[in-house]
């Protein structure tokens, strides 16, 4: 197979980024094999505009935008075996963390909800940044926050004390989240 | 803490760091190498059937397109109404003889399904998982499958009962050539005798015989019954018809609710006579809609080096899905072998609109 020559600021970008990128997609998919996918993808496809892309001021924030395009159209790009250099042997077990409710939680999330959570609260991205990188509105992406949000506070909550169901003034539960 | 405070602790959690690859940037360029082959043979498949197509316009009707006829008989044979049961006497190659194991790391790192139904109307899910490796290989046994529970976010190992296989009895062991797949079929019945309050899994994995793990992909099973898993199994590929090449020319978009009209060509490239004997049936493939009719067989030979083209009708569902699909088109010829229309790109891509 003919091989294609990294330019050395492409090469020198994967290795300095590249776990930071499969940090981000993990945390967007809850999955290592599918985070790895995405990053292999996002960096192929970024490798061969790679000209285009480093004169723009960002090229760090292209490749999270093509992952999170790719994760959030998935149904479509994982219909195809992809084939990647390397396979894993052996499978991987995700480690218990401290907040494994928490993180469980954000796996019954729909994708585009879990998404936005993951670009606001790990990556501290605007409302518009979100937008702008999700391709939507951003009552849009106000609205998928406050439904993840409100989700999470229900499934969060501590249970009702026993012996019936009076909540101290000032302590009911809500359906309805807030936005930032 | 409130829920805000949690999600930035749990997303900063160091232990979600993620190892990294040992050498990035060769496995990204071996990547790029491959999709620019890719490319290449692509760009090359097209000039192929630019070449063969030869004379063909590239502006396509509303919703009729009859292509000018290059070296071909005047006019396509017109459409006949005869609808026709689907043909399941295929020719299919003999099975492999069996070969090595399938080592893990020749395996595809995904699997992914064909959904179908048993006769008792219960869905049956087919799991598919390729050989990615460069040589022959068998795959025995049958797999485990984990999965997350939807409601709670658990991993949890899926309890399956064992059948020996619901194939062909022929079909187990599953070898396979270099890019084919091995198949295994698991039931998630929708009702049974002491039903629970059904389940919702998704992220499901199958966990092979060495505790190896391989997602499969979109799959999700909605069950309150007891999932039944078969053995690994081949589905050996279709045997081609000699003498033909055969392409699609239909309009890229067609409406909800419409007929349409389009052309199939069968061009024999071959010194020899191309024989429609006995009268082929074919199958149309849309918007999930499958349609068997006889072919019109007032033409029944192709000559050497001759094109005949053939009227064919279209009727898209009223709630066919918005968007892009695709066509495809499959006549069973002679013998059980196919011709499949526009065989490399898997049918023409048309889009639906309101």
């Amino acid at each position: 197979m003919a091989r294609w020559d990294a330019p050395d600021s492409f090469a020198d970008f994967i290795r300095d980024r590249h776990v930071e990128l499969l940090r981000f997609a993990y945390l967007l998919t809850g999955d290592r094999h599918l985070a790895e996918d995405l990053v292999q993808d996002a960096l192929e496809r970024s490798g061969l505009a790679w000209r285009r892309i480093r004169n723009q001021d960002d090229p760090e924030g292209y490749v999270r935008r093509t992952i999170v395009n790719r994760y959030l159209s998935r149904v479509r790009s994982l219909r195809r075996e992809r084939l990647v250099a390397q396979a894993p042997d052996a499978g991987y077990v995700d480690p218990e963390i401290a907040d494994g409710q928490t993180w469980r939680m954000l796996a019954t999330l729909p994708r585009k909800q879990r998404a936005v959570l993951v670009l606001r609260f790990y990556l501290d991205y605007s409302d518009a940044q979100i937008a702008e990188v999700q391709g939507c509105s951003v009552g849009t992406v106000k609205s998928n926050a406050s439904r993840a949000l409100a989700k999470l506070r229900l499934a969060l909550a501590p249970p009702d004390p026993p012996g019936g169901g009076l909540v101290p003034v000032g302590s009911q539960r809500t359906a309805e989240g807030t936005t930032r | 803490m409130n829920v805000e405070e949690q999600l930035r602790r749990t997303l900063n959690d160091p232990r979600h760091t993620v190892t990294g690859w040992a050498d990035p940037v060769d496995r990204v360029a071996h990547g790029i190498a491959r999709r620019r082959r890719r490319r290449t043979m692509v760009a090359g498949a097209a000039v192929l059937v630019a070449v063969a197509a030869a004379g063909v316009p590239t502006m396509w009707g509303a919703t009729t397109y009859t292509p000018p006829v290059a070296n071909a008989a005047p006019g396509p044979v017109p459409w006949l109404d005869q609808p026709a049961p689907r043909p399941t006497d295929l020719a299919r190659r003999e099975p492999l003889p069996m070969a090595d194991d399938c080592r893990t790391s020749s395996l595809g790192r995904l699997a992914w399904t064909e959904t179908g139904t048993a006769d008792n109307g219960d869905p049956v899910y087919t799991i598919l998982l390729g050989n990615t490796g460069e040589t022959r290989c068998t795959l025995h046994g049958s797999v485990g499958l984990r999965a997350t529970d939807a409601a709670t976010g658990q991993r949890t190992d899926l309890a399956v009962a064992h059948v020996a296989t619901f194939a062909d009895p022929n079909g187990g062991p599953a070898t396979m050539e270099p890019g084919e797949p091995a198949r295994v079929d698991l039931r998630a019945p929708l009702t049974c005798d002491g039903a629970r309050q059904p389940v919702r899994y998704r992220d499901v994995r199958l966990v092979l015989a060495d505790g190896t793990e391989k997602p499969v992909s979109e799959l999700e099973l909605r069950t309150g019954c007891q999932l039944t898993v078969g053995d690994w199994y081949a589905l050996q590929p279709l045997l081609y018809a000699d003498r033909q090449v055969t392409l699609i020319y239909a309009p890229s978009q067609v409406r909800r609710g419409s007929t349409v009209d389009y052309v199939v060509r069968i061009l024999n490239p071959s010194d020899g006579l191309l024989r429609l004997q006995p009268c082929p049936v074919y199958t149309q493939r849309f918007a999930g809609q499958t349609q068997s009719y006889r072919l019109n067989c007032a033409v029944d030979t192709i000559e050497p080096h001759r094109t005949v083209e053939f009227q064919m009708r279209l009727r898209v569902p009223a709630d066919a899905p918005l968007g892009e699909t695709r066509l495809t088109w499959t006549a069973v010829l002679a013998g059980g072998k196919v011709a499949i229309a526009n065989l490399g790109a898997g049918g023409v891509p048309l889009t639906v609109t309101p």
